[in-house]
């Protein structure tokens, strides 16, 4: 890769991150506001929370990455948009386990609705589920790769 | 896959660190291609055989 190519790689990496941070910030305080004004103000109020301390961990894994690489993990790499070619493998790796899992939990939950379980309980855990299975996964494949 | 990255980065004096900052990528990386958990692409392959001056084919070796 050319020097040249690697800075316009760098500034399209860099504009991605901002561009997703904005969308995340964007996308939690209209849900939030979704959520708040169809009268669930603790619902939303977690919504807010949950979300900015994402973007906060975001931010401070691209302040570690910068500050000090050496030292910058996997996750904070990928965090901070600045992964190499391994750290991008690991993510794949990460969400097509998520993806899969996915399916296999939204076939089973459709199952579940059959057997009387309360579809609303369904749908509120599926997000912890594959939240849960993300950080396993990406255990599992950052040590093995 | 084998590789001769460990003796190569020792023969020359280099820290995984080191070799990862010359080449773009991080030190894991580096430790992982050493350890043989993880087997480069082929642009990264030609980019450590370009740093140490020897062909592809020097430095990776496919397990028989």
């Amino acid at each position: 890769m050319l020097t040249s190519d690697r800075s316009v790689a760098t500034d399209k990496t860099t504009t991605a991150w901002f561009a997703g941070v904005a969308v995340g910030l964007v996308g939690t305080l209209g849900l939030a506001l979704a959520v708040g004004s169809a009268g669930h103000p603790d619902t939303a109020a977690g919504i807010v929370t949950g979300g900015m301390l994402v973007l906060v961990l975001a931010a401070a894994a691209r302040w570690r990455s910068a500050s000090a690489p050496d030292r910058a993990g996997t996750a904070a790499r990928i965090a901070a948009g600045r992964p190499d070619e391994r750290d991008v493998r690991v993510h794949q790796a990460t969400l097509s386990v998520v993806g899969a899992v996915a399916i296999v939990l939204s076939g089973l939950s459709s199952a579940a609705t059959f057997v009387d379980v309360d579809a609303a309980v369904i749908v509120r855990t599926m997000p912890f589920l594959l939240v849960l299975t993300m950080v396993c996964a990406f255990v599992v494949v950052n040590r093995r790769t | 896959m084998r590789n001769e990255i460990r003796r190569l980065r020792e023969m020359h004096d280099l820290t995984q660190a080191a070799l990862g900052a010359k080449i773009g990528v991080s030190r894991q990386t580096i430790n992982s291609l050493e350890t043989g958990k993880y087997d480069p692409s082929l642009p990264l392959a030609f980019t450590i055989a370009r740093h140490f001056g020897l062909s592809i084919e020097e430095i990776f070796h496919v397990d028989e």
